[in-house]
């Protein structure tokens, strides 16, 4: 029964040694998973995330597979451990517990990186992102693209991706 | 269209409440509502009914504790099961009224699948990540979504 269906998001520590600074200690989150509300012992889903979350968290959105995870995530060809920059975090999606894992390009191909939240809001899926605008300077606030730092994606099936746009009178 | 079956739905629980008033007006001549007090020594972090039931649960931080009433407030007791300090979060299952899970300091949590009458102790590899708010995450699929397709026209993939 997929009630008993429930991701959980854990935090791992490491000291990294002693060094000219002082002992190091670095974390980073690890997302288990149950099939059967932990009566039997938690699955690593994956490591590195941030958040993850089923499609079908909210009962409005019902279009999707009864499987389907998403998890805001971090490039797994990164070491363990370290501090992540959050310009680096993606969106990846699986069906079958990450066995196998879709990067989810958001149509707009290698930018979409910078995912900062995941949410599902009524029969809506949606992503903040924060851009980059490629130069590999941190973009200022009120820069380009009409002095937006944050985009916000938005899907209906989890596939096909909008970005959301907001009439002039509601920004800052 | 929306704001207007809102209102109207809106309107109705005011009037339902109204006669739920006069009622208990009525019946209150009879026999006085009874109302029975209990002093905790710290506000919880969190405070639930199951769902349609008379169970009552909450979470004290500052104890450690899981309190528990079968009778709506009445009488409370300590989940036994918990060692006290060990609570730290208490979740209710979105979905499910029966469900709900106790998170401990380290790589002990409980799980209670009949609204708290027992609970079960579980262990993980690593400890929760207790500053994430969205620790637990849950899958919505019950009868009632499914019906809500099947009227919508919609069939599901799987």
């Amino acid at each position: 029964m997929s009630i008993d269906w429930i991701l959980f998001q854990t935090t791992v520590c490491e000291d990294t040694g002693k060094g000219r600074w002082g002992a190091g200690r670095s974390c980073w989150d690890e997302t288990y998973y149950t099939q059967d509300a932990f009566r039997t012992g938690p699955t690593l889903l994956l490591s590195q995330t941030s958040s993850c979350l089923f499609a079908r968290s909210k009962p409005d959105f019902a279009h999707a597979p009864e499987s389907l995870i998403f998890c805001v995530a971090f490039d797994s060809s990164n070491k363990a451990g370290g501090i992540h920059n959050i310009r680096e975090s993606r969106l990846y999606s699986s069906e079958n517990w990450f066995e196998e894992s879709t990067f989810v390009d958001l149509g707009i191909g290698k930018k979409a990186q910078g995912v900062v939240a995941l949410g599902v809001v009524s029969k809506f899926l949606v992503v903040a992102l924060k851009v980059n605008d490629g130069s590999g300077k941190r973009s200022s606030a009120r820069g380009k693209a009409g002095g937006d730092p944050m985009h916000l994606y938005v899907s209906t099936d989890g596939k096909k991706w909008r970005l959301a746009r907001f009439p002039h009178s509601i920004m800052p | 269209m929306w704001l207007a079956a809102t209102s109207v739905s809106r309107r109705m629980r005011s009037w339902h409440l109204l006669l739920a008033l006069t009622l208990l007006a009525t019946l209150s001549l009879a026999a006085d509502p009874l109302v029975s007090v209990t002093r905790f020594p710290n506000l919880p972090s969190k405070f639930f009914y199951f769902d349609d039931t008379t169970t009552v649960i909450m979470h004290d931080p500052a104890r450690g504790i899981i309190q528990l009433s079968s009778d709506e407030g009445a009488n409370w007791g300590v989940v036994e099961n918990i060692p006290a300090g060990q609570a730290m979060r208490l979740i209710q299952h979105p979905y499910d009224n029966s469900m709900a899970f106790v998170l401990g300091k380290g790589t002990t949590h409980w799980v209670t699948y009949n609204r708290g009458s027992s609970w079960l102790s579980w262990e993980m590899e690593r400890d929760a990540n207790l500053s994430n708010d969205a620790v637990m995450s849950f899958h919505a699929e019950n009868k009632g979504a499914c019906r809500r397709c099947l009227q919508a026209g919609l069939t599901f993939a799987d």
